[in-house]
């Protein structure tokens, strides 16, 4: 069985078709990368999947159960965390209770108001090593709002990965980094989702086919390949679609 | 260990504070700011901590006071024995209901949204307590008295003071129990839907649970209050959960600032003794509030605490010293300033005889009182012009950073 199983997935706003048909297997331990051009829809399947955004046809299944019905809170009690483009966090509160909001749930406290939290000494050390991993620790006490941008994005991924979900959904991870940024980003993402199965999206190619066992191509809201790299790079379809070369023009 | 003494000197405090002011005025005014603090702490759970702005807050203070009144006029009549110092919580327990059902269908959203709900729910129990007139009691409001009460322990309640100590004792337990609650797992999430309610959802959270348990528990406190009211006054009227009511607590929350824990403490202590000091010299009052409240907006939007707080990199550093001449520099002119501005207004209301404004002979009938007094605030605005530049070069130069302030920083 499939982790995460897309059948038949549209979405469209008013007349305007987003995503059409989309099937999408992701098996578990997985990497897979969804690529295509600005404005294909990438960001819009994350969406769907999350629950931030309602399907208006198809289903959605993850561990073979149902999700596209459910709201996000509920998607994500069910151990599918995602990340985002532009950074969503909780400005004023400070990098380690950022993460430790993260771990809440996960560690089974629920809406609790009798418990401590300066008390919980598993919730904290959980909370510090998260921190120590992340590259974060100088900066625990700083309001995540003050952070600089490669900060935010290791907190961003930090967020999404804190809960330990078994399907990590990343939305351009390393966009708007340097080379050495971008580096150092990797290695932590493969670090801290090892075992993971996880899925992103990112216009890096170089980042793509590093980081990828498989790769879906989505083209004007369609999903035109799901292949292996060394596959997707020989694929005439994507070639001509996503890189803008016709087929058969190649060895002109 | 540090909180640890904190709350004990608090403890003692409340406990030595009416041996200091010991005049009925005195205990008076402590007994209205025990009960406006734990009012404005309970408003700063939904606007300070959970991002929810409420223009209906006294409706659960108003609901606890008039259930906690009902109460004591059942003690009263010998239906029930409810024992005074039980009472807050009647009130309580009141406002944890009414929370409860309002909560269930107000919270679903933050921002204008919940506003606006706050709002109607506001105006329609301010209408409808004049309408229901066996429980609200009309224009007259209801009234009971509290020496009915069976005798807590010798003590019958017959004295301010005795009250004052029942309202510190509810006081303390109030507060630390708020306290308490912004360092649970709920209490921190309400932060986070405030800061990010989208991201919150995606970490397993209904942002909706997380509001309405603030939500609740704010109610509930604030129906401590009403209790608390209603002992204190043994009447409560409509005017206890209408709009003016619940504008009164967004100022000293506001005013006093919305950051920090004992923010919203220190806005209820200085209006309330600002308030029953002036009101008797002043019918502009409510005027001078209302600037006050604009200009904290304006230009203090954390209020006074955080202006406090601004303070703290200043003297981390050592640098506090620099700020101590431009400072005075900058508060002569800004106080003969904003006193005679004060001075030309009360001028302007009072039009009949003269009267004495801070010892001067002020005639509303002359032009001599009001040329002089203008001159004054003229002068004072041009010295203030020229003293502040020196004030910001000189903030400037006590907040310029230092490597080590980069390590600073510090949450809700």
């Amino acid at each position: 069985m499939s982790l995460l199983q897309l059948d038949n997935v549209s979405k469209s706003f008013g007349n305007s078709a987003i995503l059409r048909n989309v099937h999408l297997r992701i098996e578990p331990g997985e990497r897979h990368a969804i690529i295509g051009p600005n404005g294909a829809g990438k960001s819009t399947l994350f969406h769907l999947i999350s629950g931030r955004q309602q399907v208006s046809a198809g289903r959605i299944l993850f561990k073979g159960e149902a999700i596209h019905t459910l709201p996000p809170h509920e998607i994500a009690r069910r151990g599918l965390a995602r990340s985002f483009q532009v950074s969503s966090l909780f400005a004023q509160l400070s990098v380690f209770e950022n993460l430790r909001c993260a771990l809440l749930w996960p560690l089974g406290y629920g809406y609790s108001f009798w418990h401590l939290l300066s008390r919980e000494k598993a919730l904290n050390a959980r909370t510090e090593s998260l921190l120590d991993e992340l590259g974060l620790w100088q900066r625990r006490d700083v309001p995540a709002g003050e952070l600089a941008y490669a900060e935010q994005r290791a907190l961003e991924l930090g967020l999404a990965i804190a809960s330990g979900a078994e399907l990590i959904l990343l939305d351009e991870p390393v966009a708007g980094m340097s080379a050495t940024e971008a580096r150092q980003a990797l290695a932590l993402i493969r670090r801290v989702t090892a075992g993971k199965t996880l899925v992103l999206v990112e216009h890096d190619m170089t980042v793509v086919f590093d980081i990828a066992e498989r790769i879906s191509v989505l083209v004007q809201g369609e999903l035109i390949a799901s292949d292996t790299p060394a596959a997707i790079r020989r694929n005439a379809h994507v070639q001509e679609a996503y890189l803008g070369v016709p087929a058969g023009d190649q060895h002109a | 260990m540090r909180t640890l003494v904190l709350w004990a000197v608090f403890a003692l405090l409340l406990m030595v504070l009416p041996l200091i002011f010991d005049s009925v005025l005195g205990v008076s005014i402590l007994n209205q700011m025990a009960i406006a603090i734990v009012f404005a702490l309970s408003y700063n759970l939904l606007l300070g901590q959970g991002g929810m702005l409420s223009f209906g807050h006294a409706v659960y203070f108003g609901l606890g006071g008039f259930l906690a009144v009902h109460a004591m006029l059942l003690t009263e009549t010998q239906t029930l024995a409810i024992p005074l110092v039980l009472i807050p919580l009647v009130g309580g327990l009141c406002g944890l209901v009414a929370a409860l059902f309002i909560g269930s269908f107000s919270t679903g959203r933050a921002g204008t949204v919940f506003a606006m709900i706050s709002l109607g729910v506001g105006e329609l129990l301010a209408a409808s307590s004049l309408i229901l007139v066996s429980f609200f009691g009309g224009e007259r409001g209801v009234s009971a008295d509290r020496t009915f009460a069976p005798p807590f322990f010798g003590v019958d309640f017959a004295q301010d003071v005795q009250v004052y100590f029942l309202a510190a004792a509810w006081l303390f337990v109030s507060v630390l129990g708020m306290y308490l609650f912004t360092r649970t797992p709920a209490g921190r999430l309400a932060n986070a839907v405030r800061d990010n309610p989208e991201r919150a959802q995606f970490l397993g959270y209904s942002a909706q649970r997380v509001r309405f348990i603030s939500f609740v528990v704010a109610g509930f406190f604030a129906g401590i209050a009403g209790g608390l009211f209603a002992v204190n006054y043994e009447i409560l009227t409509a005017g206890n959960l209408n709009a003016a009511s619940s504008g009164q607590v967004l100022l000293m929350a506001y005013i006093g600032g919305l950051g920090v824990f004992i923010g919203p403490i220190i806005g209820a202590v200085l209006l309330t003794l600002i308030n029953s000091l002036f009101n008797h010299y002043t019918t502009l009052w409510m005027l001078y509030l209302g600037l006050v409240f604009v200009l904290t907006v304006m230009f203090l939007p954390r209020g006074l605490t955080g202006l406090l707080m601004m303070h703290r990199l200043p003297w981390q550093q050592g640098r506090l010293g620099l700020l101590i001449r431009p400072y005075t520099l900058t508060a002569i002119p800004g106080a003969v300033l904003v006193l005679s501005l004060i001075g030309l207004l009360e001028m302007s209301q009072r039009e009949t005889g003269p009267f004495v404004y801070l010892g001067i002979p002020l005639a509303p009938g002359s032009a001599m009182s009001w040329l002089a007094l203008l001159a004054v605030a003229v002068i004072a605005f041009v010295a203030l012009r020229r003293t502040l530049p020196g004030l910001r070069a000189a903030w400037a130069e006590a907040t310029a950073q230092s490597p080590r302030s980069l390590e600073k920083g510090d949450a809700t």
